[in-house]
């Protein structure tokens, strides 16, 4: 059977009720789910796993799918909005995106998000009907070292994000990484830096870790600015993009979409790092890098395309060869075990009508997220209208809470609220907090690759190994670069 | 010898000695030139504080060719190096000064809400001990609508419950009012 073929009959499954309903409630429970810090997309997907028990699979996969392309666009409402992402990677939007808020044109920001989300996942879904097999093979074949080299490139992402001082933002990301090294060694099973306290055997969580220097630390900002008088914003504006604004940021989103689904495709390397590179990349080729970071549509387009298209290179690997590209693909394999379905090849071969119906699931639940974010942004925006003295305080609640919601743990309150206080600290003295949260990220990927590797072919093998060098050369030139070129301006000073 | 320091009243020890020398630093700065770069600089010399005390913990791990201390040890090095480049900066006048200090003793009051908050969530309950942090925060952030403080702190407590205690089934904190849930 052909492609078309394949593709149509998939469509053809949707067509009834149950199947359109299953994409509804996907959608609107992932956007909601991805909006609340604390639930991750793989949360998000997990709580429904049980209810789908009884569905035929069919369905059952739709439901999740449809989910987990929603969550990657929900987490950047209240990363726009105020500046406390519901998913990690929607950190990289909040760059952007909360300054737009802060400018009045939250409707921009959200805007942009939606477009740069529908865009990008249908890119990401298009790029996994076309190739997902060669895709998955070449992705399987990246050995240790070209792992460490892809990690170390995305920490040379964090040269974008030192404003004025880049070795400011050096020290945020050693900070992040020294962080990460707290707690159990994956490799040698040694605990590290725990102080004897079986609390930090696990080490720091992601998200409260992630709340704490978004969203606490700008409480706190705040607080020490406080005057008493109400915030006098002008009127929000709640406009869209205008077409002249979306035909500058197509390329952004566009280039960003292709990122985020290549990067996505790899085990390990999630929608987090995909947001950090694209982001990264565009900026370098912006014409007008100076306005990132300070509201710029093609920040939060790069973020979120990339975002948002890395769902369809994460099902990739784990529908062409069975192994999950994301922590919530290995939900969704246990979702497909538990409905007697074994992902790879063979499903391909067997059972056609339930792959190409998620691949077709996902292109509505595209189209149907674009309608539900356009409606629903009129409602997001109302909360950027509500008071400093109610808002502040919903924010510590949330994030209270998000925190607490990760592994119902005491210990990650604690952290999200040491968090803020370094991430105020941080900021205070100029340095920036997103690298801090690269570190968090890619620590583990970073250090249990070059072990690996050099493990098994000693320190040469960086050299040795061509796609690792070509990476390592990129990233030491992307570290290299902006330190040079700041030298070379004070020079001139 | 900084294997002494690595575990045990060596490790107290080292964490004493090095608090008490940023302490030093500070005072020395303040008495100082540099008293406008005070933060400027403690934040660097924390940050060498924090990677002397890691390199000194990596004295407790087991040597072996890439093994536990390797990757550290890196971070730490960098981490000292670039630390001193900033404090060098500084020295050399090519970075800003402190900014000026807002209302830092209400900042850390609404800190010490937040810990109090935190404690008292495990005794009293997450519900209780909720709505009373929220209606105390907006009141303190001087939004003075009664009504509306105690309808959005009922409203926040009441989806907590629904929504995160009895549909995802997130075991909250219930302190000793466990008994009546």
């Amino acid at each position: 059977m052909g492609l078309l073929d394949s593709l149509l009959m998939g469509f053809a499954s949707l067509l009834g009720w149950k199947p359109i309903l299953a994409i509804v409630v996907g959608v609107i429970f992932g956007i909601l789910a991805g909006a609340m810090p604390g639930l991750s997309p793989s949360t998000a997907v997990a709580l429904l796993v049980p209810f789908s028990y009884t569905m035929p699979p069919g369905l059952a996969l739709i439901l999740l799918t449809s989910i987990y392309i929603a969550t990657n666009y929900g987490g950047s409402i209240t990363a726009v909005l105020i500046n406390t992402p519901g998913t990690p990677a929607a950190a990289v939007t909040a760059f952007d995106g909360y300054p737009l808020t802060l400018q009045g044109k939250a409707g921009k920001g959200l805007g942009t998000a939606l477009i740069a989300s529908t865009i990008g996942g249908a890119i990401g879904v298009a790029i996994l009907i076309l190739f997902a097999v060669p895709l998955a093979r070449i992705a399987l074949k990246f050995s240790p070292a070209d792992y460490f080299a892809l990690a170390l490139f995305g920490l040379a992402t964090v040269a974008s994000m030192g404003r004025g001082n880049i070795i400011k933002a050096l020290l945020a990301i050693l900070f992040g990484l020294l962080v990460k090294t707290v707690g159990i060694d994956s490799i040698s099973g040694f605990s590290r830096f725990t102080f004897g306290s079986d609390m930090l055997y696990d080490g720091f969580t992601l998200i409260p870790a992630l709340i704490g220097l978004f969203a606490v630390s700008v409480v706190f900002e705040k607080v020490e600015k406080w005057t008493g008088l109400a915030r006098t914003l002008d009127k929000i504006d709640n406009k869209l993009p205008s077409i002249k604004e979306f035909m500058e940021i197509k390329g952004t989103i566009l280039r960003s979409s292709i990122i985020g689904t290549i990067i996505g495709i790899f085990p390990g390397a999630g929608a987090t790092i995909a947001s950090f590179i694209s982001y990264d990349i565009s900026k370098r080729a912006s014409k007008e890098p100076e306005k990132f970071g300070k509201g710029c549509l093609e920040g939060v387009a790069a973020a979120e395309g990339a975002n948002s298209s890395s769902v369809g290179g994460a099902l990739v690997p784990l529908l062409a060869l069975g192994i999950p590209g994301s922590a919530t693909d290995a939900v969704l394999l246990g979702a497909f075990m538990l409905h007697d379905l074994v992902p790879g090849p063979l499903l391909f071969r067997d059972n056609p009508d339930i792959v190409y119906g998620i691949f077709s699931a996902l292109i509505v639940a595209n189209i149907f997220m674009l309608f539900m974010g356009l409606y629903g942004n009129r409602l997001f925006i109302k909360v950027v209208s509500v008071p400093d003295g109610i808002l502040y305080p919903m924010i510590l609640a949330i994030a209270i809470i998000g925190s607490f919601a990760v592994k119902s743990s005491m210990f990650d309150v604690a952290a999200c609220i040491g968090f803020g206080i370094v991430g105020w600290i941080f900021k205070r003295y100029g340095y920036p907090v997103a690298p801090v949260v690269l570190g968090i990220v890619l620590g583990t990927m970073v250090e249990d690759n070059y072990r690996r590797a050099v493990m098994m072919g000693g320190y040469t093998i960086f050299l040795k190994d061509k796609l690792a060098l070509i990476m390592l050369t990129l990233a030491f030139l992307s570290f290299i670069y902006p330190l040079l070129k700041q030298w070379r301006e004070r020079s001139k000073k | 010898m900084l294997a002494f320091f690595s575990d045990g009243f060596g490790l107290k020890l080292l964490i004493a000695l090095l608090l008490l020398s940023l302490f030093g630093i500070g005072f020395a700065v303040c008495r100082s030139g540099k008293k406008e770069y005070l933060g400027n600089i403690l934040l660097p010399c924390g940050l060498i504080a924090l990677s002397i005390l890691f390199f000194a913990i990596t004295f407790s791990f087991p040597e072996e060719d890439v093994g536990p201390d390797a990757v550290p040890n890196l971070w730490i090095f960098w981490t000292i190096l670039l630390s001193l480049v900033i404090l060098y900066q500084i020295r050399r006048g090519t970075v800003a000064p402190d900014p000026e200090l807002g209302r830092v003793s209400f900042l850390i009051m609404i800190i010490g809400l937040l810990v109090a908050y935190y404690f008292a969530m495990q005794i009293a309950g997450y519900f209780l001990s909720t709505f009373l942090f929220l209606v105390l925060l907006m009141h303190i952030l001087s939004y003075r609508k009664k009504l509306i403080i105690y309808l959005v702190a009922g409203g926040w407590v009441v989806f907590s419950y629904v929504v995160f205690y009895k549909i995802l089934f997130i075991q909250l904190p219930l302190g000793y009012f466990e008994y009546f849930y």
